[in-house]
C-alpha cells in the first residue's frame, strides 16, 4: 500500500486508540449527577492561606478518577463553596474538601449549623492539612471546627450521639478498600500514620477514643499528610510537588488513596457488604432442588 | 294380717318333739311310779316333760304373738318380712341379768318340787317357767318389726354404637357394622328375655351423645347419627344415669374405634381408674371384621404460616390398611390447580408412608391447599383420601436487588435508604470500572471482584421481591443471555424498577430486549448512548403531578390532597429525564414533564405499570437523590421525602397488602362443620381513610371455581360499611371444602375487589381409623370384669350380671309383743294357778 493510505490508517487507528481513553466527561443527564468537589473557603476565598494548588490537586483527582473508575466527573471541577449565607449550593456538593497550612477562624453557629446539616444527611468533608507536619496551626483549628460541630456526647449510651471526634481511621476500613486496596495515608508527605475521621451514627460517643468502630458513617475524613500537594500540577503541567519520602509510589498511592475516598463517599459501605454477598445470596431458600 | 314364726316344717318338727316327749315323759313316770327312787330316771322323766311343754308352750306362743300381731296390724297391710327388735332399755347387761334371774327362779322351782311326784312337778315346774317367760317377756319388750321389702330388679344397659364408622362394610358383599349389630340384638331376644326376669333392659345408642332407644328399632341397622365414637364419654354418661340405681352390667355392641378419650386405648392409669370405678362390668361384642381395605391421608403437618418466597415443607401421612403393597400419586394442589405430585410406596407391612412437599409461595395471602391420593376401587372408605388446609403467606425481609451502571449521588441514596431499613436484606452491584477504563494495575491490588452474572441473573434471580436497575448497561457483561430472565421474574411476580441515567433506558440499549417489554414506557428505538441529544435532556425542570398521581400510593408524600400538592410543589427540581417515546397501555403516569412531549402526551418522569403477575416502575431520572439530600438544605424541609416516596415505591411493587383499600378475611381459616363462616371487610376511600356507608357485595365461591361466576356462588350477600368503614357478614350451613370468599366494592368509579380463602373441616377423626379393632373393646372388658364375646352372633343367656342390690323398704310397722294385754292375762294366769297348786300342796 502507499503512504497516504498507510498514514490514513495509522491516524485513524491512533484517533480510534485516543477515544477509547478519553475521560469520562459530562455525559450524565444534568450536571447534578456528576461528581463536582465542593472546595470549601472559609471566609471567602479559599482558606487561610492553603497552598494555591489545591484547586489543580482537586483537577487532578477528578481527571483520575474519570480515566480509572465509572465515576462521571464533571468538566467544570471543582466547584467553590461556602457555608456563608445558608448554602443550598452547599448541598448541591455532597463532597466537600478543605485544605490549608495556616489557623482559621472558627465559622460561626448558624454556618456551623448548615455544615453541620450537609455532613448529617449524607455530606462528606476530606479535611487535607498542608502543614506537612502533624499538630501545627491548621491542625489545631480543624480539632477546634470538628468539635463545634460535633461536639462529643458525654452520655454514655453508644449509638446515641455523635462520634468522640477524629479517631484513626483502622486499616481494615472500608476506606482502605473502595476500590484499591491501600495502606497507610501518604500524601505529598507522611507525617501521620494514618487518616482520621469523625464517624456518624455508629458506635460512637462516650466510647474510648481510641475505639474507631468500622459501623456508621465517616462524614468528616482528615489527612494530615497534604493528599492536595500530592495530586496538584504546576501551569506547565508538571507535578507541583515532590513526594517525601516515597517518591512517585507515594504518589500513585496519593492519588489511590483519593479514589478510594471518593468511592466511599459515594458507595459508602458497599465493599464490606460484599464478603456477606455469598451467604445473604443464598439465605433465602426460594427454589427447592427437583431430584 | 297373718304372720307365722316357723315354717310349716319347723312347726311340725315341734309338735313332734312335744308329742314324742310326753309320751316319753309319760313312759318314765310309769316307770317311776313302779320303781322308786331312781332318781336318774326322775331327771329324765322330768326333763322330757319340760320339753314336751316348752313345745307345746312354743306352738301355743306362736299362735299366741299371732293372734297379738293381728290385732295389731290391719288385715290388708301386707308384710312380706319381719324380725325382732328387743325394746328394752336396760341394755345387754340387763338382759343378762334379767335372764339370769329367770332361769335362777326356773331352777329353785325345780330343786323346790322334789318331793312331789313326777306328774305334779312337772306340772308346777312348767307353770313356773311359763311364768318366769311372761316375766322375761315382759322385762325384755320384745317387739316384732314388720316390714314390706321390695327387692328392685337392677338395670342392664345395652349400648349400640351409631356412629358413622358403623356404615362401613369390610368388604362389597358384606354386611355393614350396623347390620351386624342389628342381627346380634335381633337374635337375642330370647335371652333379653330372659334376663328381664331379674333385671331391667335398657337400651341406648351412642356416638357423639348416649341416647335412649327401643328394643324393637334396634332389631334393625341404626342410621349414623355422630361423627364420633365417644366411648368413655357414653360410659360416663351412663354412670350418671344409673347413680342411685343398680347397674348390674353393661353390654357393648361396637366395632371398636373410639374416638374422644379412649382414642388412645385403655392403657393409660387415668382410663383404668375410670373403668375399675365404673362399678359394673362391661362385656362387649365387636361387630367389625378385619378385611377392610382403606388408603387415608391420616395427617398433615404443615406450618399456618410460610413465608414468600421461601421454600416450606409440607408433609403427608399417607396410610393403609388392608391393601398389598402399592405405589401410589400424592397429590398437592392449591386451589384446586395442581402443584406437585409425588409417589409412595405403602400398603402390605408398610402402614403409614410420609410424602414431604417442598413448596415456594410466590405472593402474600391465604392459600388452601389440599393433599390427596386416589380413591382405589376395594376402599371402603372414600371419603379420607383427601385433606385440606389452609395456609398463610407473609413477607419476611424484603430482599432488594440494586445493580448500579455506575456510582453516583443517586445510587448512594438508594443505598442509604435501603441499609437504613432493617426489614431489608440488600444485594448491591455496582459497576465500578467500566471496560473502556484504564487499568494501571495488577488485579490483585484492586478490590474489584468480578460481575456474578450467572448467580444472579439465573440462579437467583427468582429469590428477590425487587429488582432495580440503577443506571445500568447491561452490554459488556454478559447480561444478554439473562434479559429474558428479568422479564420473565416480573411476569411471575417479581418487582423490577428501573432508574435513569445516561446509562438507562434506550441509552442502555435496553431497546427490544426483553426487559423493555416489561417496562411500562415505550423505549426510543436506539442502541447505546452515541446519540444521546436524542435520548436524554438535560434541562433542569420541575416535574408535575399527573392526576393518577395525586391518587396513587407511591407519590403520596402527604396524606392530605393539598399538602400534598404543596409537598410536591416545594421540591428542589430535577436535572435531566431519560426521553421515551411513549407510555405502554394500561401504565398510569404519576409525573410528567411540564413541557417535553413524547408523541401527543407530556414526556413521563414516573411512570408504573403491571406485567404478568408482577410490577414495573420506570423512573426516567438519575436526580431524584435531590429529593433528599439537596431538599435538606432547605429550611423547613425534613430532608425526608425522598425517603417517603421510595419507602412508597418499595411497597407498591412487592404488593404490600397494606396498600389495598379493599380487605376481607375470615375470622379462621378453618371451620368445624356447621360453624357459620364470619367474613370481614374493611373498605377505606383513595385517601386511606375509612369509608362508611359503601355497600360491599360478598361472594362465596368454591376455591376450585376460577370463574367465579355471580350464579355460581354458594353464598352472596350485600350489606353497608359502618362508621369505621367496616362490615362483619356469617355465611353459615356451607357443606365441607374449600371456599373463596370475594368482596366487590364501588370506589369512585371504579369496582376493586379483595378475596381470602378458608376451609370448612368435615369431622374426620371417625373416619381416620376406619379399620375395625377388638383389642380396645376386650381391654374395657378384661379391666371391667365382664366378657368380650367377639363377633358373637348372639348374646349368650349366661353373662354374669351383678345381682341385685338395693333394697327398698317401702313400709314398717313395729308391733310390740310385750304390750298386749292377752300376753299380761297368761302371765298372771300362769302365775295364779302355779301359787293356787303349791297352796294347795301346802309350799306356801
Amino acid at each position: 500500500m502507499n503512504r497516504r493510505s498507510f498514514l490514513t490508517g495509522a491516524a485513524t487507528a491512533a484517533a480510534s486508540l485516543l477515544t477509547l481513553h478519553l475521560p469520562r466527561w459530562a455525559r450524565a443527564i444534568g450536571p447534578g449527577s456528576e461528581l463536582h468537589f465542593g472546595e470549601l473557603g472559609f471566609g471567602g476565598g479559599s482558606s487561610g492561606g492553603g497552598t494555591g494548588h489545591s484547586r489543580s490537586g482537586l483537577e487532578r483527582l477528578g481527571w483520575e478518577l474519570a480515566f480509572r473508575t465509572s465515576i462521571e466527573v464533571a468538566r467544570e471541577n471543582p466547584v467553590a463553596v461556602s457555608i456563608a449565607g445558608g448554602g443550598e449550593k452547599l448541598f448541591e456538593t455532597p463532597f466537600l474538601y478543605l485544605s490549608g497550612s495556616r489557623r482559621f477562624p472558627l465559622p460561626q453557629a448558624r454556618e456551623l449549623e448548615v455544615l453541620r446539616r450537609h455532613l448529617t444527611f449524607g455530606g462528606m468533608l476530606l479535611i487535607d492539612s498542608a502543614e506537612g507536619r502533624a499538630g501545627g496551626d491548621f491542625d489545631a483549628s480543624v480539632r477546634q471546627l470538628v468539635t463545634a460541630l460535633f461536639p462529643a456526647s458525654t452520655g454514655p449510651a453508644p449509638g446515641t450521639g455523635p462520634a468522640a471526634g477524629l479517631v484513626p481511621v483502622p486499616a481494615d476500613h472500608v476506606i482502605h478498600k473502595s476500590f484499591y486496596l491501600t495502606r497507610g495515608a501518604a500524601g505529598r508527605v507522611a507525617v501521620a500514620p494514618s487518616l482520621e475521621a469523625l464517624f456518624l451514627g455508629g458506635l460512637g460517643g462516650g466510647g474510648a477514643p481510641g475505639a474507631a468502630s468500622a459501623a456508621g458513617r465517616a462524614a468528616i475524613v482528615y489527612s494530615q499528610n497534604d493528599l492536595g500537594g500530592a495530586w496538584a500540577k504546576d501551569h506547565l503541567g508538571n507535578w507541583a510537588y515532590q513526594c517525601i519520602p516515597g517518591g512517585e509510589m507515594q504518589r500513585e498511592h496519593a492519588f489511590r488513596l483519593g479514589i478510594n475516598l471518593v468511592m466511599y463517599a459515594m458507595c459508602l459501605d458497599y465493599k464490606t457488604d460484599q464478603v456477606h454477598v455469598p451467604f445473604i445470596l443464598k439465605r433465602r431458600r426460594w427454589r427447592v432442588e427437583d431430584e | 294380717m297373718s304372720i307365722s314364726l316357723f315354717t310349716a316344717e319347723v312347726r311340725m318338727a315341734i309338735a313332734v318333739v312335744a308329742v314324742v316327749a310326753g309320751v316319753l315323759a309319760l313312759v318314765l313316770g310309769r316307770l317311776g311310779r313302779v320303781e322308786a327312787h331312781r332318781p336318774r330316771l326322775e331327771a329324765a322323766g322330768v326333763a322330757t316333760t319340760v320339753i314336751a311343754v316348752i313345745a307345746c308352750f312354743t306352738l301355743a306362743g306362736e299362735r299366741v304373738i299371732a293372734f297379738a300381731v293381728s290385732g295389731a296390724a290391719p288385715a290388708d297391710l301386707v308384710y312380706n318380712e319381719w324380725r325382732w327388735v328387743i325394746g328394752a332399755p336396760w341394755g345387754r347387761a340387763g338382759i343378762i341379768i334379767g335372764s339370769l334371774v329367770a332361769t335362777v327362779t326356773l331352777l329353785l322351782g325345780y330343786l323346790g318340787t322334789r318331793t312331789e311326784r313326777l306328774a305334779r312337778r312337772t306340772l308346777l315346774v312348767s307353770l313356773r317357767a311359763g311364768a318366769c317367760a311372761a316375766a322375761l317377756v315382759l322385762f325384755l319388750e320384745p317387739a316384732l318389726e314388720l316390714r314390706h321389702v321390695t327387692r328392685e330388679p337392677n338395670h342392664v344397659a345395652v349400648l349400640v354404637d351409631d356412629s358413622r364408622s358403623m356404615q362401613l362394610t369390610e368388604t362389597r358383599d358384606a354386611p355393614t357394622r350396623a347390620q351386624r349389630a342389628a342381627r346380634v340384638i335381633d337374635a337375642s331376644r330370647g335371652v333379653l328375655e330372659r334376663w328381664r326376669e331379674e333385671h331391667i333392659i335398657d337400651f341406648f345408642t351412642f356416638s357423639d351423645s348416649l341416647l335412649p332407644a327401643a328394643e324393637n328399632r334396634l332389631r334393625l341397622p341404626a342410621a349414623p347419627r355422630g361423627d364420633a365414637t365417644l366411648l368413655r364419654e357414653a360410659l360416663e354418661s351412663l354412670r350418671t344415669r344409673y347413680d342411685s340405681r343398680d347397674l348390674a352390667g353393661i353390654v357393648v355392641l361396637s366395632d371398636g374405634t373410639p374416638t374422644g378419650r379412649f382414642a388412645d386405648g385403655v392403657e393409660d392409669g387415668v382410663a383404668q381408674d375410670f373403668l375399675a370405678g365404673l362399678g359394673a362390668k362391661v362385656h362387649t361384642v365387636w361387630t367389625g371384621a378385619a378385611g377392610l381395605r382403606d388408603v387415608s391421608i391420616a395427617r398433615i403437618a404443615a406450618d399456618d404460616f410460610a413465608f414468600v418466597r421461601t421454600a416450606v415443607k409440607i408433609e403427608a401421612t399417607v396410610r393403609a390398611a388392608g391393601i398389598g403393597e402399592v405405589e401410589l400419586p400424592v397429590t398437592l394442589r392449591r386451589d384446586g390447580d395442581l402443584v406437585k405430585q409425588l409417589t409412595v410406596r405403602v400398603g402390605g407391612r408398610v402402614g403409614e408412608a410420609r410424602a414431604v412437599f417442598e413448596i415456594v409461595p410466590e405472593r402474600v395471602g391465604k392459600y388452601v391447599y389440599e393433599v390427596s391420593v386416589p380413591v382405589l376401587p376395594e376402599e371402603s372408605v372414600p371419603q379420607n383420601n383427601a385433606r385440606a388446609f389452609v395456609m398463610r403467606v407473609t413477607r419476611d425481609k424484603t430482599r432488594v436487588l440494586q445493580v448500579v451502571g455506575r456510582p453516583s449521588w443517586d445510587e448512594r441514596a438508594l443505598r442509604s435508604f435501603f441499609k437504613a431499613d432493617p426489614n431489608v436484606d440488600l444485594i448491591s452491584f455496582f459497576i465500578l470500572r467500566t471496560h473502556d477504563d484504564i487499568q494501571t494495575v495488577s488485579t490483585d491490588e484492586l478490590s474489584l471482584i468480578p460481575f456474578p452474572t450467572q448467580e444472579l441473573f439465573e440462579e437467583e434471580l427468582g429469590s428477590f421481591d425487587i429488582i432495580i436497575l440503577q443506571n445500568f448497561e447491561f452490554a459488556h457483561y454478559g447480561i444478554r443471555p439473562y434479559l429474558d430472565n428479568i422479564r420473565d421474574y416480573a411476569e411471575a411476580g417479581g418487582g423490577l424498577a428501573m432508574i435513569g441515567g445516561d446509562l438507562a433506558f434506550s441509552s442502555g440499549a435496553y431497546y427490544g430486549t426483553p426487559v423493555a417489554e416489561a417496562l411500562p414506557v415505550e423505549l426510543i428505538p436506539a442502541y447505546g448512548a452515541a446519540d444521546s441529544e436524542r435520548l436524554v435532556s438535560t434541562e433542569p425542570f420541575a416535574p408535575k403531578l399527573t392526576d393518577e398521581g395525586l391518587r396513587h400510593p407511591i407519590t403520596q408524600l402527604r396524606f392530605d390532597r393539598r399538602d400534598n400538592l404543596a409537598r410536591w410543589a416545594g421540591l428542589p427540581q430535577l436535572e435531566g429525564v431519560n426521553l421515551v417515546a411513549g407510555v405502554k397501555p394500561g401504565a398510569t403516569v404519576l409525573l410528567e414533564h411540564p413541557t417535553l412531549r413524547a408523541g401527543d402526551r407530556p414526556m413521563p418522569v414516573l411512570v408504573v405499570g403491571e406485567h404478568g403477575k408482577g410490577r414495573t416502575l420506570a423512573l426516567l431520572t438519575d436526580s431524584a437523590w435531590r429529593w433528599g439530600f439537596l431538599a435538606s438544605g432547605r429550611d423547613g424541609d425534613d430532608g425526608r421525602a425522598y425517603t417517603r416516596f421510595m419507602e412508597n415505591a418499595v411497597r407498591w411493587l412487592i404488593k404490600d397488602p397494606d396498600l389495598d383499600y379493599l380487605r376481607v378475611e375470615s375470622d379462621s381459616a378453618e371451620y368445624k362443620m356447621g360453624a357459620p363462616a364470619r367474613l370481614r371487610a374493611r373498605l377505606t376511600d383513595k385517601d386511606y381513610k375509612p369509608a362508611p356507608a359503601h355497600d360491599i357485595v360478598f361472594e362465596v365461591y368454591k376455591a376450585e371455581d376460577k370463574r367465579q361466576q355471580s350464579k355460581d356462588a354458594v353464598f352472596s350477600k350485600t350489606a353497608r360499611t359502618d362508621a369505621d368503614g367496616a362490615l362483619l357478614v356469617e355465611a353459615a350451613g356451607l357443606p365441607p371444602g374449600s371456599y373463596r370468599v370475594v368482596a366487590k366494592a364501588k370506589l369512585g368509579d371504579r369496582w376493586i375487589s379483595a378475596d381470602d380463602v378458608f376451609v370448612v373441616n368435615p369431622e374426620r377423626e371417625e373416619l381416620e381409623h376406619p379399620e375395625a379393632r377388638e383389642d380396645v373393646l376386650a381391654r374395657i372388658a378384661a379391666l371391667t370384669g365382664g366378657r368380650h364375646l367377639g363377633a358373637a352372633s348372639s348374646l349368650p343367656g349366661d353373662l354374669p350380671f351383678s345381682p341385685p342390690r338395693v333394697v327398698r323398704v317401702d313400709r314398717r310397722m313395729d308391733v310390740e309383743i310385750w304390750s298386749r294385754p292377752q300376753l299380761l292375762l297368761l302371765a298372771l294366769v300362769l302365775l295364779g294357778t302355779e301359787w293356787a297348786l303349791r297352796r294347795r300342796r301346802g309350799f306356801l
